[in-house]
């Protein structure tokens, strides 16, 4: 596999006077509690991952996790205190300002919980905006944004002011606007948090069409669990500035890492987010006729499966079969290991 | 004691009130300002204490000065004129080459400094004005008195009041629409057909020295504060006296540092406009969400294209008050500086005010309040102003403007032209 896209090792970030001092007197095992009480916050706490190409991200945690601010370290919107990131290879933190300059312009794009937009500019010159800092000319930065207009559905509303939109279609230029100058790496700092519900799920389809066509490499902030689930491919569950799991959906769902991750998938409706393979047992002979992809979600097929009496095989997409469920694995995954509450 | 340990903070106080009191029995007014303190210098009142202090004898009432201090700083603004006199007039005299005499001449540095710029505020002002008005200081300072003599040509008039308001007219056309078009052709009308046109044109000049002057100091100062907590301090106090000083106060330093005449009026403008330029620039940069400007820097701003490109657009609206306050600064200032010699609507007003002629202070009043409305309304609309990508524009479309101006200066002159035929001697319509 070729080179992670991003790379952390250890990176702290940590708040406050003589924060660099502490952070190597602390010797690689800072303890959030005694920061405190030296005047100090710690925001991100010792966190190494590596994000590959195409790959999507999703850092999860509650309000005051830590995640915004890994995102900005990641970004360089903030230096870090300690640890290491590489941009595709390269040391962010030993970047000077124009090299960080360049490297934004033609990189990274981001995208903003409060959309960010510049109040002044239209629709289409706040998508431009970004190429028109880079020294496109304008008429070609307009005709590429047009491009992006199209792209993220805002036709005909162009020429409209920000003010003027509501606040799915701001988010939308917003993205529109971290897409213009094509860059590899996407950050989304809770994109979809400040649009009711129904709007956020229609934006996360949009943007899972959208990563479909683009494969761009992804960072993804949400306080949103379910929608960690819809959209990643990894997540990692951060709490008071600690990754507690980085995993894959299923993996987190199946295998809590700790408590606290526990208590966040006790409520997921598993047979939404499992899929066949993460559940299947290995190939036996006693098969029924039914056979199910082992792509799909155990909500879709559940009906099918718990009708039959034997083990139902697993095929994939070559029709080839690559394992078996039973009816009672299925009714295990879905209702057993939860916490009685009554 | 037990007080004391609990309350730290004490000790200063009472520092602070210990050295109050040695001061007040301990200060010895000078010799020269003894008159301030009457005659109670000089003739003892039997109710008086004396003791001796460094071997002179000090008086005081011995409980008095718990109720009304005496004035014993009563001498400081006699020394601070005294000092800034000196200052003025004989400290550290330079050698300064005259023009005129052909000569050098020993002038103290702090003059010399004040009249470069008064030299420069009055080349600004009057190279506004002559072309406004007419008259020949502006091209003198590019050539010399000889030259005039010789290109008798050069003594242009200034411009035609038909050019001045058809220019205005376009320019409030192309900044907002044809409502704001009408409004500026009919002030300008107005203030030729009133008669107001000399003193109103005399106002504008100074004012157009004066808004853009301030406003730029105002928004350089305030960008400087934002961007620098420490000079945001520095900036605080000076911000506060300088808002709340009299601006009458403000009148006798500028006469005696920069003398009398309009230049000196821009100068005091600039000290009375500016704070409130800084206070609502760091108030506007202050309220960009912090959302925006990491916006701005991942789309890869450097320092300056964030300053000027998303910090300063999106702070617009607090700016544009800032440039209304100025601007409305700007005229009460044009009023009050007639004081000190600023020619103009002010000057007319204050005759006004001194003959009890109501006529004349309302329309030059009224001149007064339509120029600031006018004024206020253009910046506003040019602030606001947006540009149009997608209009694919003849010629024609796009320099009208420039067109019409070109053609209102050409039929402008040709009027003026012929109408100095017609009326030979004194008043002519057209000038």
């Amino acid at each position: 596999m070729s080179e992670p896209v991003i790379k952390c090792e250890n990176v702290y970030k940590i708040f406050g006077a003589n924060s660099e001092k502490m952070l190597k007197e602390a010797n690689g095992s800072v303890d959030a509690k005694t920061f405190q009480e030296k005047g100090c916050i710690v925001g991100v706490n010792n966190a190494s991952f590596e994000v590959s190409k195409g790959e999507m991200l999703v850092v999860m945690g509650l309000s005051g996790s830590g995640k915004s601010t890994l995102l900005r370290c990641i970004s360089r919107l903030t230096d870090a205190t300690g640890g290491k990131i590489f941009i595709e290879g390269q040391d962010l933190l030993k970047l000077n300002n124009k090299e960080l300059i360049d490297l934004r312009r033609n990189k990274m794009g981001m995208v903003f919980q409060s959309f960010a937009l510049l109040p002044h500019k239209t629709v289409v010159e706040n998508i431009a905006f970004p190429l028109q800092i880079k020294g496109i000319k304008t008429e070609d930065s307009i005709s590429k944004a047009m491009d992006m207009v199209k792209l993220v559905g805002l036709e005909g509303r162009e020429n409209y002011f920000p003010r003027e939109l509501s606040g799915g279609q701001q988010q939308r230029v917003g993205i529109a606007r971290s897409l213009a100058v094509e860059p590899d790496i996407w950050f989304l700092d809770e994109p979809f948090s400040a649009l009711d519900p129904l709007i956020r799920k229609e934006m996360q389809d949009e943007f899972l069409r959208l990563q479909e066509k683009l494969q761009k490499t992804i960072m993804f902030i949400t306080h949103d669990f379910d929608e960690a689930l819809k959209l990643a491919d990894r997540i990692a569950i951060m709490k008071d500035g600690i990754i507690e799991q980085l995993d894959t959906p299923a993996n987190i769902v199946l295998n809590p890492a700790t408590e606290y991750v526990r208590k966040f998938t006790e409520e997921v409706p598993r047979e939404k987010v499992l899929l066949i393979e993460d559940v299947m047992d290995k190939s036996t002979n006693d098969l029924g006729n039914l056979k199910v992809l082992k792509d799909e979600t155990i909500e879709n097929v559940a009906e099918n499966i718990l009708t039959q009496e034997k083990s139902v095989a697993v095929i994939d997409a070559n029709n080839k079969i690559v394992g078996s469920i039973n009816p009672t694995k299925i009714i295990n995954t879905v209702f057993g290991g939860r916490k009685k509450n009554n | 004691m037990e007080l004391l340990k609990k309350y730290p903070k004490l000790f200063p106080w009472l520092f602070l009130l210990a050295v109050f009191f040695a001061l007040c029995f301990a200060i010895e007014v000078p010799e020269t300002y003894k008159f301030i303190r009457g005659q109670a210098e000089f003739i003892k009142d039997p109710n008086q204490s004396s003791y001796i202090f460094l071997g002179k004898e000090v008086r005081y009432y011995a409980f008095d000065v718990f109720w009304r201090l005496p004035p014993l700083l009563g001498w400081l603004p006699i020394w601070i004129n005294d000092s800034l006199f000196f200052l003025m007039n004989e400290w550290m005299p330079i050698e300064v080459w005259n023009e005129d005499t052909q000569e050098f001449k020993s002038r103290p540095v702090v003059l010399q400094i004040t009249r470069n710029l008064t030299a420069f505020m009055t080349f600004l002002i009057q190279l506004i004005r002559e072309t406004l008005l007419g008259g020949l200081e502006t091209i003198v300072a590019f050539s010399s008195w000889d030259w005039i003599d010789a290109n008798p040509w050069a003594e242009l008039p200034g411009l035609p009041w038909t050019i001045v308001a058809a220019g205005s007219a376009i320019l409030a056309y192309k900044l907002s629409g044809k409502g704001l078009a009408i409004f500026a052709g009919l002030v300008m009308t107005y203030i030729s057909i009133f008669g107001q046109w000399k003193p109103s044109m005399q106002t504008l000049s100074f004012i157009l020295v004066a808004a853009p002057l301030s406003f730029i100091f105002g928004l350089g100062l305030g960008i400087a504060a934002f961007k620098s907590k420490r000079v945001e301090k520095a900036l605080y106090p000076i911000l506060l006296v300088m808002q709340t000083m009299p601006q009458y106060a403000v009148l006798v330093p500028a006469l005696v540092l920069f003398g009398v005449g309009d230049h000196a009026a821009v100068i005091i403008t600039m000290i009375v406009a500016v704070p409130p330029m800084i206070l609502l620039t760091l108030l506007g940069l202050r309220a960009v969400p912090p959302e925006v400007i990491e916006a701005g820097r991942m789309s890869g701003c450097n320092n300056w294209q964030l300053m000027s490109k998303v910090l300063i657009p999106t702070a617009r609206r607090d700016i544009l008050i800032g440039v209304n306050q100025v601007i409305m600064v700007c005229f009460s200032m044009a009023v009050i500086s007639a004081f000190i010699g600023a020619k103009g609507l002010g000057f007319n007003l204050l005759l006004a005010l001194n003959q009890l002629n109501i006529g004349l202070a309302l329309e030059a009043g009224l001149c007064i309040s339509l120029i600031a409305i006018l004024l206020d309304k253009m910046s506003l609309a040019w602030a606001n102003k947006q540009i149009d990508y997608f209009g694919n524009l003849t010629f024609y479309q796009r320099n009208k403007n420039s067109i019409f101006f070109g053609l209102a200066v050409l039929f402008g002159i040709i009027f003026a032209y012929f109408g100095s035929f017609y009326f030979k001697e004194g008043y002519n319509y057209f000038f």
